[in-house]
């Protein structure tokens, strides 16, 4: 599949066209361009059009959002599917390589984010459900082998309904179309994390303001020509780049005999609202109250005409985009299909051209979840769904929390460079700068330890190293600050010098990154010079 | 006693042909951590007979023979893991499913990760036969009907049991529907397997196999 990448008009315009989906993501450029050397993005959005082959064009289903929503459909797609590949494991394990030691519960489900495990007719065991089925979130189920429930939860519209049936080649290749997404979203800075607290009160109050202008241009619409005219107050400016076909290639692989469309709705989510996601309701996308209108046709590429609060735009150094990227090359052999770029070679995957553009307003996508204890900036941003096992499954929903200080602030930080814009003076005056846009290796060190730092018993003082750094992300050296950070040095957690505990620096320096391990277990870094 | 793959290099002193396919010799993090902590003799089996039986359903689904996978292995240079045809034999005998396992060397990790990098190239190489051949299972069952009745789906599972059946030690007294079912699921994990990041996925599920909760 390929994907004509475009930055026309103003606008970066990504689209991903396997054969059974379209994944569209624009984004607007935001006028802080000006201040700064790279271009900045704002108002990221995205329309993923299911084109099942055996469904009429006209009955094809739209989905469209913002980047939080593209975050949490890629996490939940991806997720799924690792856990999908992941039965195959499991059942090798039940039926040929019993081991005591496993305590996977094979026939009840004791959470509601536990997987659980059923009987099929052959005496199989298989996962029946992913971790994430909560209500108003978005997540995947199973039915059968081949056929896979997408719950859209906030994403729904009128017309997809709460859920989509998926097939296999379907999931195969909305999967394919998410995961080329982020490799390429891996070549802009990373963003700003999200911010759970705080978002929900500015989509809020998004959704106020929108509510309220509706209201407004509404009633003097009404009263100046006494219509019943519905004036929405979006009056989308469409981008200039619908040059590109509405149509994915032509690839259907097999021509569907059964003209009858698959089930394409759930009787579960009739009502999802939302959570742990900051996201407005399904329902209130038919509604003009919403802060992100839907897009009701495929290809209308629907900037927010809302002035949405810009929530902590967020700017990253050219570095840490660099860096970020580094990690892509290792799982290498990834042939990439149909010179689609592949994890395995960012080479191909990244283009240089996104390398400087900064995306503002927007958290990142793809940033590993809490679960993911080496979780950092430079893994690919599939990363997060490192295996999810019973007892860490963690909802799909949920945003990074732990990192999230560290993202803001290192977007804060980044925006100081050249920003005159009062919005974000506001924002960067709540975020002290750090240094995480400049050497990410401090995060990779903070993340590293976070996973391994256990306090002694009976350690009240806080341990202080200073670690120096290879360019490659391994260890040089570890200074002990003071007597007792030696002391407890083979107790730290601390590898011997020659381990990687970072990613690569980008460029090519030795960061020297203070560790502070804290009694109570917290975990500090940041750098020396 | 430390585990095979914990011997194994691990991160910063791969041998450069590491960085064969555009990527660097800096092992991935996935790659390395996880692993670090299996050491667990059944652990290192289990991952052993996943990798044997993916392998398996490329042979019977897509004709693929040992030829081909060396000649992947030589593509994409990581020949000296897997060297000839009989390293590769004995690798694949490790399983503990085969017949006849035991007296092999242990797998380590890059031994593993050669395995992975062959699986996902050679399933990317025949992506559209998996394709097809998936999207045939889609048709059939939503038709109800049973696999049999497409002939790609037919051989492949006839080839699938026949090879199992004769080279696993159970095979003779696995059910039928058992090892279909396997193989069907085997089919679809290809597909996952041949696109963009594929050996990431059977990398982690390798490690979730290995890692077992």
């Amino acid at each position: 599949m390929s994907n004509p990448l475009s930055f026309l008009n103003g606008s970066l315009h990504l689209r991903y066209t396997p054969p059974t989906c379209t994944l569209e993501v624009t984004a607007k450029r935001s006028p802080l361009s000006r201040w700064t050397n790279q271009p900045t993005l704002k108002d990221l959005r995205f329309s993923l059009s299911f084109d099942d082959p055996r469904l009429p064009p006209e009955k094809r289903i739209v989905v469209s959002g913002d980047r939080v929503l593209l975050d949490l459909l890629y996490r939940a797609v991806t997720d799924y599917v690792q856990n999908f590949l992941q039965q195959s494991s499991h059942w090798l394990n039940e039926r040929f390589l019993p081991v005591p030691t496993l305590d996977r519960p094979s026939e009840v489900a004791t959470a509601p984010h536990s997987p659980a495990w059923r009987q099929s007719e052959g005496g199989v065991t298989y996962l029946q459900e992913t971790a994430n089925g909560q209500p108003g979130s978005i997540y995947l189920k199973p039915r059968g082998l081949v056929t896979h429930d997408l719950i859209l939860g906030p994403l729904a519209t009128v017309e997809s309904g709460p859920s989509i049936a998926l097939g296999a080649i379907q999931l195969f290749d909305l999967a394919a179309a998410l995961d080329e997404y982020a490799n390429e979203a891996m070549a802009l800075p990373p963003l700003e994390i999200d911010r759970p607290q705080t978002r929900p009160v500015v989509w809020a109050g998004a959704g106020a303001a929108a509510a309220l202008l509706v209201v407004g241009l509404a009633s003097t619409f009404w009263r100046l020509y006494g219509t019943t005219g519905t004036t929405t107050a979006s009056a989308p400016v469409v981008e200039s780049t619908d040059t590109q076909k509405t149509q994915p290639p032509p690839l259907a692989p097999v021509p569907a005999p059964n003209p009858g469309p698959p089930p394409p709705l759930s009787a579960r989510q009739s009502t999802p609202t939302p959570t742990s996601t900051p996201t407005p309701t399904p329902q209130a996308s038919a509604t003009p109250k919403t802060p992100e209108p839907k897009l009701e046709a495929p290809q209308e590429v629907n900037p927010t005409p809302i002035p949405i609060p810009s929530d902590a735009p967020t700017a990253q150094t050219g570095s840490q985009a660099e860096s970020g990227r580094t990690p892509l090359m290792i799982p290498g052999g990834d042939a990439p299909p149909s010179g689609s770029p592949s994890l395995s070679a960012p080479s191909q995957s990244s283009p240089p051209v996104l390398a400087p553009i900064e995306v503002a307003p927007e958290p990142p996508p793809f940033r590993p979840p809490v679960t993911a204890p080496e979780a950092d900036a430079g893994l690919p941003p599939t990363l997060p769904t490192l295996p999810p096992t019973g007892d860490q499954s963690n909802p799909k929903g949920g945003v990074p929390q732990t990192q999230g200080d560290e993202w803001a602030t290192a977007g804060a930080n980044s925006r100081l460079q050249g920003s005159g814009d009062l919005n974000l003076l506001e924002e960067e005056a709540q975020a002290p700068p750090s240094a995480f846009d400049v050497t990410p290796q401090v995060r990779d060190v903070k993340t590293y330890f976070q996973d391994r730092w256990q306090p002694p018993e009976g350690l009240t003082l806080t341990l202080e190293y200073t670690l120096v750094l290879n360019e490659d992300g391994s260890l040089q050296e570890a200074i002990p600050l003071g007597h007792t950070a030696e002391h407890y040095l083979d107790r730290t957690g601390i590898p011997l010098p020659g381990a990687m505990i970072a990613s690569p620096n980008a460029s090519g320096e030795q960061p020297r990154i203070r560790l502070v391990l804290k009694a109570d277990g917290e975990v500090k870094t940041f750098l020396e010079r | 006693m430390r585990s095979p793959l914990e011997s194994a290099p691990m991160s910063g002193d791969r041998p450069p042909d590491r960085s064969s396919h555009g990527a660097s010799s800096v092992p991935s993090r996935w790659e390395r951590l996880p692993f670090a902590a299996v050491s667990d003799p059944v652990q290192l089996d289990n991952i052993k007979a996943h990798l044997d039986l993916v392998l398996l359903a490329l042979e019977t689904l897509a004709g693929i023979g040992s030829d081909a996978i060396l000649q992947a292995a030589a593509q994409l240079k990581v020949k000296t893991a897997i060297a000839d045809r009989v390293t590769l034999w004995r690798l694949r005998q490790s399983s503990p499913l085969r017949n006849s396992s035991g007296g092999r060397k242990k797998l380590d990790v890059e031994e593993a990760r050669s395995l992975v990098l062959i699986i996902c190239h050679l399933a990317q190489q025949h992506q559209e036969l998996i394709r097809r051949a998936v999207a045939l299972l889609e048709q059939l069952t939503e038709q109800n009907r049973p696999p049999h009745h497409a002939a790609l789906l037919g051989d492949y599972l006839d080839a699938f049991a026949n090879a199992y059946q004769e080279r696993m030690n159970d095979g003779d007294s696995t059910p039928v529907e058992e090892l279909e079912h396997l193989a069907l699921k085997l089919a679809i994990d290809l597909l996952f397997y041949s696109g963009p990041g594929g050996s990431r996925r059977l990398w982690l599920a390798l490690l979730d196999r290995s890692t077992n909760r």
